[in-house]
């Protein structure tokens, strides 16, 4: 190491530890402090927007199915139906959810477990039941 | 050092235990430190500022997952990095190490060559030489020259190895000395003035 090497050193570590730290803005702490006070609002706040919205499009769609006849501009129909109400649903739960709500998913693979259950378990009008069976 | 460190710990226990000051009180010790680093990394103050707030609301959201055995700051500043990192990606500013000859004019501080090679190197120009590093040397440096952390509390920070942090803090030295020796080459130079 020669001689300005060596000045360099010293004067460049006495300069690097005379740096000063900064400050951020006065609001800093406050607008930190007041998001994750938001976000923890959020994530603790029930979630029946999104339940209520998911029940409602769930029993429409099961509703819808148990009143189709396998004909296909009924079927056509009931679909179009179920896509509506599940746009519906999903509009009114961005709408209605300021963040990603803990078991959110959780809830609605339920909904549509049970809407799917009732869509297979329920009677269906006996004409949609019996297509191909002997009469 | 352990201290400080104790007092961080408790911080965070007491904010895992529902205690609202203690975010507060976490914030306030760490705030400047962060900001700092953040802000010689940017260069941009409210890019700074954005990303401290999103440093610190990254770290209170993932607190349960923090070992309380390390220090909390350096865990802060590995949150620090990757915040930046996507900063500066997504700026599209190049984090390659191919350009270490980048210019750094000495007439572009509000002081001047003339008061510049008076100074020597003091802290305005310390701020420009490291203000003129590519980000990875420029961070290595920020972190264990300027922050005080240790080779390998920086190695942790930075994911890297230490020998890799060793080798871009030498190499950032020499491209300081470079950069420091053309602002003496230049305080011989007679200097019109407008």
């Amino acid at each position: 190491m020669n001689k300005t090497e060596d000045q360099f050193d010293r004067s460049l570590n006495a300069a690097l530890a005379s740096l000063p730290q900064l400050r951020p803005s006065a609001a800093f702490s406050s607008t930190v402090l007041a998001s994750f006070k938001r976000e923890r609002r959020a994530a603790l706040a029930p979630a029946w927007p999104l339940a209520a919205a998911l029940a409602a499009s769930s029993a429409a769609i099961a509703a819808g199915a148990m009143s189709l006849t396998f004909s296909i501009p009924r079927l056509a129909t009931g679909a179009a139906k179920a896509v509506a109400v599940l746009e519906a649903a999903g509009r009114l739960a961005l709408h209605a959810l300021p963040a990603p709500q803990a078991g959110a998913e959780f809830s609605a693979a339920a909904l549509l477990a049970v809407a799917l259950f009732l869509t297979i378990s329920m009677p269906r009008r006996r004409d949609t039941r019996l297509i191909g069976a002997k009469s | 050092m352990s201290e400080p460190l104790d007092a961080d710990s408790a911080l965070v226990r007491r904010c895992l235990a529902g205690d609202d000051g203690a975010y507060a009180a976490l914030l306030e010790r760490h705030q400047a430190r962060v900001y700092s680093f953040l802000l010689r990394l940017t260069q941009s103050a409210p890019d700074a500022e954005d990303l401290a707030q999103v440093v610190f609301l990254k770290a209170f959201r993932s607190l349960e997952s923090f070992d309380l055995a390390r220090p909390f700051h350096s865990w802060l500043f590995a949150i620090a990095h990757h915040a930046a990192l996507d900063f500066l990606r997504a700026r599209k500013i190049d984090l390659s190490l191919d350009h270490e000859d980048a210019a750094i004019d000495p007439a572009d501080g509000a002081d001047g060559p003339e008061r510049l090679a008076e100074a020597a190197l003091d802290g305005a120009l310390a701020e420009r030489l490291i203000a003129a590093l590519p980000p990875l040397y420029r961070e290595a440096l920020l972190l264990r020259h300027v922050e005080g952390l240790s080779v390998d509390e920086t190695a942790a920070a930075l994911g890297v190895p230490e020998g890799t942090v060793k080798i871009r803090l030498f190499r950032a030295r020499e491209l300081m000395r470079r950069k420091w020796e053309a602002f003496e080459k230049d305080e011989t130079r007679e200097v019109p003035r407008p």
